[in-house]
């Protein structure tokens, strides 16, 4: 080469070239400047710099490939090296991986549920579009929201407002469906022509347009297999009998495809509200009475804020029309976006979901991976010692502080990533049907095309991977090699955090068994508790027609030993109405029992004072009610002597008072109104029979009655066997789960105290050759496990008292308080097994041989 | 005998013509100056690097030099089985092209 001035290449490109070539390789930067500086004296600065930026452009594909290549290789090494680190320390790697799979699972099982419920409606093409309308009604000091609505309100915006493209209302019934013989009483959904229009909801057979054919039906899929079995439904007839004795026959006119679990809205048969059996045609325009839900649809792109600014004339509109009901607001639900609240609307038929239920439920799998990390990082640290001298050495030849990071982290993620099988595996063969089974909402589980659930797992595995692994990979890696290989380096460094962690550990477990024992307790006890009455002796008999009451109970007067015949519209233990009570000016909304007469005759219940409902409904009692205990301590009466209030607009006067009865499974003393209900309205009929009753007496006059309809009873004392068998379900699900966080602490611990006998192996030898006892050894060994226990133990105590208490205060019911109980058997349960952890290590160390272990120094 | 692609092959002969010079830009240099083609710096440094690990060539680094920014450069010398594997190259090239004339392949037979 001539000599020339020599021109530098400018600092971005060197700074370019040595991002992309490290330092270390000299010749290619020499080679680099050296051309640029000729090409600059040639062709001048400019061409010289495009001439470098070229050439580190070319550069870049080559660099990613050696990249590739070299991470490759080390990759393969790290994951070499770690399969050889987990085969030789087998205990710390079955622990670690027992209780990663068991969190995971929890989290896989448990994120598929609350998947489903958070992407309720979601699959709704137009739910962005369409709202439910929710009014606001005052009471006490503040407002409840409703998800019902005045029953021409629909029809009103749409005729009101060009932007509101659809409508629909949705109204329940119950009629007897009945086909070729088979009769049974089914949920009637009444819904308006633009359903099918704004919900996306396809159908298997059949046109939606059979929706406005007033004698046409639309069945789900599960109807048409009750009923019609592998027939073809379409164009079959069949009869629907409502209650008031009216009987139409419909034409099957199309069959839904299977509705997705996370519908916050299904329907089995579905018919044209245009049909006289969905509202009466005087209530039509009634702005006081009210349907299940009004839905619209707005026109895409337009806003609610025109419908929002005419409501006050609605509600104009309303108020003038129920005065007793005086709505302050209307509110609009859009189906997709609901909001948090939502689950707090009232008597909503589309399902919201209920927030603070799902956080808890999240808390749960969340706890277990919180312990299993623990676990990890414990172990990890603990047994870092044995592994001293490999990274020392490492170190010594050259191995980098990152190569040793990844190497770790490498380790953690093949624990991870087996967990993370196995916990997958676990949680879709046994979790989810496990789950399925104790919610009413089944889950439907296709793995293969769930993203999501893919996309979770792996975040699940980096984010697993990085919590355990990180803290231990960094501290490891950070040891001096000088010092470890002089024998100078001290694990002990890390004792405090292992200690806290363990400390965590124990309380997290502690507080799970102390939560999961109380709740089992308060399930047992809420199962146990009093009912207030003696339900033994009551048979119930459900009813589907107007007529039937009557004629059944006419029928049964001819055996006498059916001591007392009545009927109900509302059951006690079923539910009953939500109505307004209005005592002197003070509003709130109670419980409504709607009861026929000799009705708390027939289930055995006392009337304290006062008398029940004997005559007919056409007598004065319309306007009398009887009330249970808590309503009265809530008015703040003493007695029920002329006591009378307002009761949904109308003069009502006490004439009874019963004790605070069992009316709901949780046990909760509501107060409780009970109305006088005509025969006709009746769902139940209720017979007070004597001890060992035959039911097949009843059932003959049933069959004599109705040869074709379904005979369904029950006894009184099962009326809350469903709930209770769900309670029972759960209790086994917490006592599961204490179980399990137990398990994965003590595993923790069984892997701690390995590996902390084997860094004191020695210090214990020297003790025994200077006469230490067997249980001196174990004491000085388990001493600050157990001191560490008794902090856990005693922080959580404390924790778990005062939460649940203060929790108990804000939920009044039947609830026990948190006694000793839960927390002696959780002392009990975290002691024995934190011992047995401990045992087989001190045993160990009992029985060592100081001469054996002494010898090699 | 290794068969050595075309690049490596003009890299080996590069290097020995250029003897004391036979560093990345002349090397460079001399094959676009042959070839009549552009050659980065980059599709240099990979054949070289494979008859480095051939055993064909070894190189030595010359002290600091001011004109490429304090770093030394890296000359690569013939070992003998570079010069072999040469001679092998002109041998074999020669017994193939026996015959064959520029006129004959103009020509077309």
């Amino acid at each position: 080469m001539k000599p020339y001035k020599h021109t530098p290449p400018p600092r971005w490109a060197t700074f370019v070239l040595n991002l992309l070539l490290p330092d270390e390789v000299q010749t290619p930067a020499g080679d680099y400047e050296e051309y640029y500086s000729s090409i600059a004296h040639e062709k001048g600065s400019a061409a010289a710099k495009r001439w470098y930026a070229m050439q580190l452009f070319r550069l870049i594909p080559e660099i990613i490939i050696a990249k590739l290549y070299w991470s490759l290789v080390m990759w393969k090494n790290y994951l070499l090296v770690g399969r050889r680190n987990l085969l030789k320390n087998k205990v710390a790697a079955s622990i670690n991986l027992f209780g990663l799979s068991v969190a995971i699972a929890a989290c896989v099982a448990v994120f598929l549920f609350v998947k489903d419920f958070a992407t309720v409606d979601r699959f709704q093409e137009n739910g962005d579009r369409i709202y439910m309308i929710t009014h606001d009604v005052p009471e006490n000091d503040g407002f409840a929201t409703w998800g019902t609505s005045p029953i021409p309100l629909g029809p009103a915006l749409k005729a009101e407002f060009p932007q509101v493209e659809e409508f629909t209302r949705i109204k329940y019934r119950r009629a007897m469906f009945e086909y070729s013989g088979k009769s049974l009483s089914e949920n009637i959904v009444f819904a308006d022509d633009g359903f099918f229009n704004m919900l996306t909801f396809p159908l298997r057979l059949g046109r939606p347009e059979a929706l406005k054919d007033e004698s046409t039906v639309i069945i789900s899929e599960s109807i048409a297999e009750k009923y019609f079995g592998s027939k073809d439904p379409l164009g079959e007839v069949i009869t629907l009998s409502f209650e008031g004795n009216n009987t139409q026959a419909f034409v099957v006119g199309g069959v839904a495809e299977k509705i997705p679990s996370n519908s916050g809205f299904r329907f089995n048969v579905l018919i044209s509200a245009n049909n006289p059996n969905a509202l009466p045609t005087e209530a039509r325009n009634d702005w006081g009475q009210f349907v299940e839900a009004t839905l619209i649809q707005l026109v895409p792109g337009s806003s609610l804020e025109s419908i929002q600014a005419a409501m006050p004339r609605f509600i104009a509109l309303q108020n003038a029309a129920n005065v007793d009901w005086p709505i302050s607001s209307f509110g609009f639900e859009n189906l997709r976006h609901k909001g948090i609240m939502a689950f707090m609307v009232r008597n909503r038929v589309i399902y919201a979901v209920e927030w603070p239920f799902m956080i808890v439920f999240a808390l749960i799998p969340l706890f277990m991976l919180a312990l299993s990390c623990i676990n990890y990082v414990n172990i990890t640290l603990a047994s870092a010692l044995r592994r001293l001298k490999e990274i020392g050495i490492r170190k010594v030849v050259g191995g980098s502080r990152k190569q040793l990071i990844m190497q770790f982290l490498a380790e953690n993620m093949i624990l991870c990533f087996i967990s993370l099988i196995m916990g997958a595996i676990l949680a879709i063969a046994f979790l989810v049907p496990v789950f399925n089974n104790l919610f009413v909402e089944q889950i439907d589980l296709r793995v293969a095309g769930d993203w999501g659930l893919w996309i979770f797992l792996f975040v699940l595995l980096i984010f697993v991977g990085f919590v355990s692994g990180a803290y231990p990979a960094f501290y490891i890696s950070s040891f001096e090699p000088s010092s470890i290989l002089r024998g100078q380096e001290k694990v002990n460094r890390t004792a405090w955090l292992t200690k806290t962690l363990m400390t965590i550990q124990f309380a997290l477990a502690f507080i799970t068994v102390v939560v999961s024992v109380y709740l089992a307790q308060n399930n047992e006890h809420l199962m146990t508790v009093d009912w207030g009455y003696k339900p033994d002796n009551t048979m119930v008999v459900r009813l589907s027609g107007q007529d039937q009451f009557g004629l059944l109970a006419a029928d049964l007067q001819q055996y006498p030993q059916i001591e007392v015949i009545s009927g109900a519209q509302h059951h006690i233990g079923e539910g009953g109405d939500a109505s307004r009570v209005n005592i002197e000016g003070a509003e709130s909304t109670v419980r409504r029992i709607a009861v026929g007469d000799n009705y708390f005759q027939s289930m055995g219940i006392t009337i304290r004072d006062g008398r029940e409902f004997t005559e007919n409904y056409s007598q004065p009692d319309s306007a009398n009610v009887l009330v249970n205990q808590a309503f009265l301590d809530d008015a703040g009466w003493t007695d029920i002597t002329d006591k009378s209030f307002r009761l949904d607009g109308r003069n009502v006067a006490i004439i009874g008072l019963i004790d605070n009865i069992l009316t709901t499974p949780i046990g909760a003393t509501f107060p409780i109104v009970f109305t006088n209900a005509a025969p006709s309205h009746y769902s139940v009929a209720t017979l007070k029979v004597p001890g060992g009753f035959d039911p097949s007496v009843t059932e003959s006059s049933w069959k004599r009655l109705y040869p074709t309809a379904d005979f369904s009873y029950y006894f009184q004392n099962e009326v809350f066997d469903s709930s209770y068998n769900s309670m029972r379900k759960m209790n086994k699900m917490f006592l599961l789960i204490a179980l399990l966080s137990l398990v994965i602490a003590s595993m923790g611990l069984f892997g701690l105290a390995s590996q902390n006998a084997v860094t004191r192996m020695k210090e214990m030898a020297v003790r025994k050759s200077l006469g230490a006892s067997s249980a001196n050894l174990a004491y000085e060994l388990n001493r600050k496990f157990g001191f560490r226990l008794v902090l856990a133990a005693s922080i959580s105590s404390v924790l778990c008292f005062t939460g649940v208490n203060w929790l108990l205060s804000q939920f009044p019911s039947e609830n026990i308080a948190l006694g000793p109980i839960p927390l002696t058997a959780a002392f009990v349960l975290v002691f024995v097994t934190a011992a047995v952890a401990v045992f087989f290590q001190s045993r160990k160390i009992a029985l060592i041989n100081p001469a054996e272990v002494l010898k090699t120094d | 005998m290794n068969h050595l692609t075309r690049s490596e092959e003009y890299i080996l002969l590069a290097v020995w013509k250029l003897q004391e010079e036979a560093y990345t830009l002349p090397i460079q240099a001399r094959l676009e100056e042959i070839t009549g083609r552009d050659w980065s710096l980059s599709s240099v440094y990979a054949p070289l690097e494979r008859l480095v690990s051939q055993n064909l060539i070894n190189s030595d680094l010359t002290d600091p030099l001011p004109e490429r920014g304090g770093r030394p450069k890296r000359i690569y010398r013939l070992t003998n089985g570079g010069r072999k594997a040469l001679l092998e190259i002109q041998a074999v090239g020669q017994s193939m092209w026996s015959g064959v004339t520029a006129a004959a392949l103009e020509r077309g037979h």
